[in-house]
């Protein structure tokens, strides 16, 4: 004897339950279009404030003076927020449903004014003599090393004991300016970091070897 | 690949809810009366029980039922306390004593089935308690040719700890599962507490597997494949004692489900077997489903718990003690923004739907404490204990273990 079969149980529930999935997925693109536009905004913030700065050392430069007080502010208050930005942008990336472009396009403004805000720190150590210590950091996503460099280097950015600004760069990000940058420093491999522009270190490096490279450096 | 098992395990678990909650608000066939109550022979195995057994026992006599029609067998599987010497304190209570240790209720039930020539039968376990209208309510069932057996439900004798109470949410959800099961005659299950049989049925197959450690569940796979369906009488409330001690609770689940994977072994060819209706094509490949996504519930269980260890491990190996340093605490909309939706978005559909179930199975038990402490350790952490013991039962099977009650 064969039993019959309900089918529009199985029906009505599968209708139901793929509308629920389908509702999540558009919570989901909701979320990451909020994540998007509030990266985005910051970012803008960010590039409203290089394009500041750069008026300000063009207006320094036409009429002979320097600011370094105003300017170590302002670029110390940037590069904080960029940092914040950067790690918001990193999770939000690791997490995202959808959005692939806009993120790989949030990265490449990202980087371009981690790299903006790097020179722009260069130029004021070399102008005001300043004891910052200024890193470039080259990573690999999914890299161990480079993983745990960032942990030394997040770690570094917290201690009130070291002035330092770390400025991180997706290695494989593909983008001009980046690889401009990645061959006037030789970069070859992951994790790198560039020290006050003039010491490259390939490959981890310590908590102990850094400290011992910014004392022997009087940074 | 962390949110593709999220994903699946919240798809199942929200297509399971959805499908109850439909059953739920279909109609229901009424049972038709019985002309007259049939006769009715009531088995208790029994070892070692001589705690319980008088209230087992006093409970059984106090059933609404003409006491010239039931019939109360007591088996006593060499009990090494004084079983036999109270339930000698009953009249009309016929001891069988085993010459030999059985070892499992199975054994006992077959002793007793020699000495039933009553049209149906019932098994009430000895640690259990029966109300007074529950066997009144199930004997209406088989006024349909078509049903084997008819369970009532279970619930847990005055809980005291944390893990008797937990044990009392599971059995109201299982109970209000059981009924739904049973709504549309896919129910594949019988239980010790008091369930009532087909004599003759029964004995042409040949009684209980006393081999397999959940003989209840396996009985009813055969009563099912002989063509009988077997119902539940939700209304039909009846008591037991659950384990009060984890290693008591963890005992009994281990068997119960070395009990389930032996049982769909030996019956697999109800999988996927339209002769059995939605049973064989729906429930019986989501139950085999289930135990693997369980399983696999414990392999992703173990691997995030790796992954904790060794991120921290290689923070603390990269930077010392400085990773106990305080975390910036977020503010709310970074917060709410840094929510991994993939992951908690299905998480949070499945459990609104679960805890629906879960208020309907409440509500129609009548049970008002649902906002506890022990809820929230029972929706959060008891999943977690279920997958480990199910490997545990895996393993055990799979490396041959003697299987003891």
């Amino acid at each position: 004897m064969v039993k019959k079969v309900r089918k529009d149980i199985f029906i009505t529930a599968l209708i139901i339950v793929v509308g629920l999935l389908l509702f999540g997925f558009y919570v989901g693109k909701i979320w990451d279009d909020l994540r998007t536009d509030n990266v985005a905004g910051d970012l803008n913030e960010n590039s409203l404030d290089i394009l500041s700065i750069l008026i300000n050392e063009e207006f320094f430069e036409s009429f002979n003076t320097y600011d370094c007080d105003l300017i170590d502010k302002r670029l110390s208050s940037m590069s904080l927020d960029l940092y914040k930005v950067g790690q918001r942008l990193s999770e939000y990336d690791r997490k995202k449903l959808f959005e692939k472009d806009e993120y790989m396009f949030l990265k490449t403004k990202y980087f371009l004014l981690e790299l903006r805000t790097y020179f722009n720190f260069l130029d004021f150590k070399k102008e005001c003599d300043s004891n910052q210590t200024i890193i470039l950091f080259f990573y690999d996503i999914g890299d161990l090393d480079s993983e745990r460099q960032g942990y030394v280097l997040d770690n570094f950015v917290k201690r009130e004991d070291i002035n330092i600004r770390v400025f991180s760069i997706d290695r494989e990000h593909n983008e001009t300016t980046i690889d401009l940058i990645k061959n006037y420093y030789k970069v070859s491999k992951s994790p790198t970091i560039i020290i006050n522009n003039e010491i490259k270190k390939e490959g981890f490096v310590d908590v102990a070897e850094l400290i011992e490279i910014l004392e022997n450096g009087n940074m | 690949m962390f949110e593709y098992y999220v994903w699946i395990i919240s798809f199942v678990f929200l297509y399971l809810s959805v499908f109850w909650i439909i059953v739920f608000y279909m109609k229901e066939k009424k049972t038709r009366k019985l002309e007259e109550y049939p006769s009715v022979s009531i088995i208790v195995p029994a070892y070692n029980e001589e705690k319980n057994i008088g209230k087992t026992l006093n409970s059984i006599l106090s059933l609404d039922y003409p006491v010239d029609k039931l019939k109360i067998i007591v088996v006593d599987d060499c009990s090494s306390d004084n079983t036999a010497e109270v339930v000698k304190e009953f009249d009309n209570v016929k001891l069988v004593q085993r010459k030999e240790r059985g070892g499992n209720a199975a054994v006992s039930m077959n002793t007793g089935l020699k000495y039933v020539d009553t049209d149906l039968f019932a098994r009430v376990d000895a640690d259990s308690r029966v109300s007074r209208d529950s066997f009144k309510k199930l004997v209406d069932h088989f006024s349909d040719k078509k049903v084997g057996s008819v369970i009532s439900s279970i619930l847990v004798d005055e809980p005291k700890s944390s893990l008797e109470k937990m044990q009392k949410f599971e059995y109201i959800i299982t109970n209000f599962t059981r009924k739904l099961m049973s709504k549309i005659r896919v129910l594949n299950i019988t239980n010790g507490v008091l369930s009532a049989y087909k004599t003759n049925l029964v004995k042409k197959l040949g009684g209980f597997d006393e081999k397999n450690l959940t003989e209840d569940f396996e009985i009813a796979l055969r009563i099912i494949r002989k063509g009988y369906d077997v119902v539940m009488e939700p209304s039909s409330l009846n008591y037991t004692h659950v384990p009060r001690k984890f290693s008591d609770f963890w005992k009994q689940r281990v068997r119960w489900y070395r009990g389930f994977i032996t049982s769909m072994i030996k019956h697999k060819s109800l999988l996927f077997n339209k002769n059995y209706g939605i049973l064989g094509l729906f429930l019986f490949p989501v139950s085999v489903l289930s135990m693997f996504l369980v399983l696999f519930s414990f392999v992703m269980l173990i691997y995030r718990l790796f992954d904790v260890v060794y991120d921290w491990s290689y923070k603390l190996i990269t930077l010392g003690t400085d990773i106990f340093s305080i975390p910036e605490i977020p503010d709310v909309g970074e917060f709410i923004l840094s929510i991994d939706v993939r992951i908690y978005i299905p998480v949070f559909i499945s459990l609104v739907f679960g805890f629906y179930v879960y208020l309907k199975a409440h509500k129609y038990y009548n049970e008002k404490r649902i906002y506890s402490i022990v809820t929230i350790i029972y929706l959060f952490f008891y999943p977690i204990i279920t997958s480990v013991q199910w490997f545990h039962a895996l393993i055990l099977e799979m490396g041959g273990a003697k299987r003891k009650w």
